[in-house]
């Protein structure tokens, strides 16, 4: 199971459980920027299940005809939120990012992380999108931007309301970016057409669409997928 | 984006050179030539970056430059500044990772001189000071000029620790190799290629250049 950064814990949660119910199959949970993961997939690595934070990849991988129009199911939202490190007082608005106290924004790389993009789409709302350009950094994944704010080598971020929970006591929780400054953040999970395990990948699609499925994700913080 | 990607490595690549060429001289001739307690640990600590794996070098660099880090905090405090993140993090990242290599290549030409090449020096008048700059310096420079070529080879293929300490931003820490990385990452293969080809130019034309002046000067 390929699953975005964001989705480390849970997803390794998921799997845990999965693997109870189901004895004998384990489930190996390759965590990372969703862009890398669909790059991954494009060169053959071999995935049964793909958990995307965003419908873009999958759209790619649709296209390329490794994943079943109408396979994919979305399953999970989320929140983004501005962070500072513990002990900094966060601006009162997305806005405030501009003040220059704010010297270093941690985003994720907008080209291969979902995050990232949600992030400047949000700053263009707020209308500071250009005034802050400079001072963005990137990181690899939305769990690096979130490490160097918690590491104090930024002075805020825009990460995931969930991966903020995941350091809770290193930052400092800002304003959430409003509904609608951004494509809503939809968690989207897909089984690849040529799974090397393509039944246990659908019952582990389905168990993540379970009751339960839907506890351990909501248990990490995440949001139920918009209704379609 | 490749053109500042260049620019930005070959300035790394010169910069982090200049500096490690200096203190790996140094170094190394302090190797060579002095006997002193703790002598073999400090070559051992100073040829680390060699065997440690990039990312573990990057971690130590963080836990000292960041703006957390043991040097980093008075440094932030003082100045307002800091290193991760600026072109500076990248020539730490590329001299760390290109010191051994000047160091080695410079003690085992200093090891090389014959012992009585000083002493035919001392009666002569000349102190350490004057051997080391008239004698001992001309007759070591293949070897310096090897180190030389190898610490500018490392520092401009230096991807791990500058990942870890400068980040990858374009224009600003994004050198050649993390300008790869992130083309392949994000799927462009033909700036991927662009870039490889270009970093692979660059390499063997500095190998040419080094090779013609080795024959020169020798």
């Amino acid at each position: 199971m390929s699953a975005a950064s964001s989705l480390k814990e849970a997803a390794r949660e998921a799997a845990d459980r999965f693997e109870a119910e189901h004895p004998g199959t384990g489930v190996v949970v390759n965590a990372a920027a969703s862009g890398v993961l669909l790059r991954q997939i494009e060169e053959d690595a071999p995935v049964d299940l793909f958990l995307s934070a965003s419908r873009d990849e999958i759209g790619r991988l649709e296209r390329a005809g490794r994943i079943e129009i109408g396979a994919a199911r979305p399953f999970a939202s989320n929140r983004l939120i501005v962070i500072v490190p513990a002990g900094s007082s966060p601006p009162a608005t997305l806005a405030g990012l501009a003040d220059p106290r704010f010297d270093r924004i941690a985003i994720g790389n907008p080209r291969t992380v979902p995050a990232g993009r949600y992030a400047e789409q949000a700053l263009r709302w707020a209308g500071i999108r250009d005034a802050v350009a400079s001072r963005l950094v990137p990181g690899e994944s939305v769990r690096q931007a979130l490490e160097y704010v918690a590491r104090g080598e930024a002075a805020a971020g825009l990460v995931y309301a969930t991966d903020a929970r995941a350091l809770g006591r290193k930052v400092t929780l800002g304003p959430a970016a409003p509904e609608g400054s951004h494509d809503p953040i939809v968690y989207v999970a897909a089984p690849l057409r040529d799974a090397p395990h393509r039944t246990e990948a659908a019952a582990l699609l389905a168990f993540l669409l379970s009751e339960e499925g839907r506890r351990i994700l909501a248990r990490h913080g995440f949001l139920p997928p918009p209704a379609p | 984006m490749i053109f500042s990607a260049l620019r930005l490595s070959v300035t790394v690549a010169l910069a982090s050179t200049a500096l490690v060429a200096g203190v790996g001289t140094l170094a190394g001739w302090l190797l060579a030539r002095s006997r002193f307690r703790g002598r073999e640990t400090l070559d051992a600590v100073l040829n680390l970056p060699l065997v440690l794996p990039p990312t573990v070098t990057g971690y130590y660099l963080i836990a000292l430059l960041g703006r957390r880090g043991l040097l980093g905090t008075p440094l932030y405090r003082f100045t307002g500044w800091s290193v991760p993140f600026t072109w500076v993090a990248c020539v730490a990242a590329a001299s760390v990772m290109a010191f051994p290599l000047m160091v080695r290549s410079a003690r085992v030409a200093f090891e090389g001189i014959d012992p009585r090449q000083e002493i035919a020096s001392a009666s002569l008048g000349h102190g350490r000071v004057s051997y080391l700059l008239r004698v001992a310096l001309p007759m070591a420079r293949r070897g310096l000029a090897s180190g030389v070529v190898l610490a500018f080879a490392r520092s401009i293929g230096e991807f791990g620790a500058t990942l870890m300490l400068a980040g990858n931003i374009p224009g600003r820490t994004q050198t050649l190799p993390l300008a790869i990385y992130d083309a392949v990452l994000a799927g462009e293969d033909r700036t991927a290629l662009a870039l490889s080809a270009l970093l692979t130019a660059v390499s063997v034309g500095v190998m040419l250049a080094a090779g013609r002046l080795g024959r020169r000067r020798a």
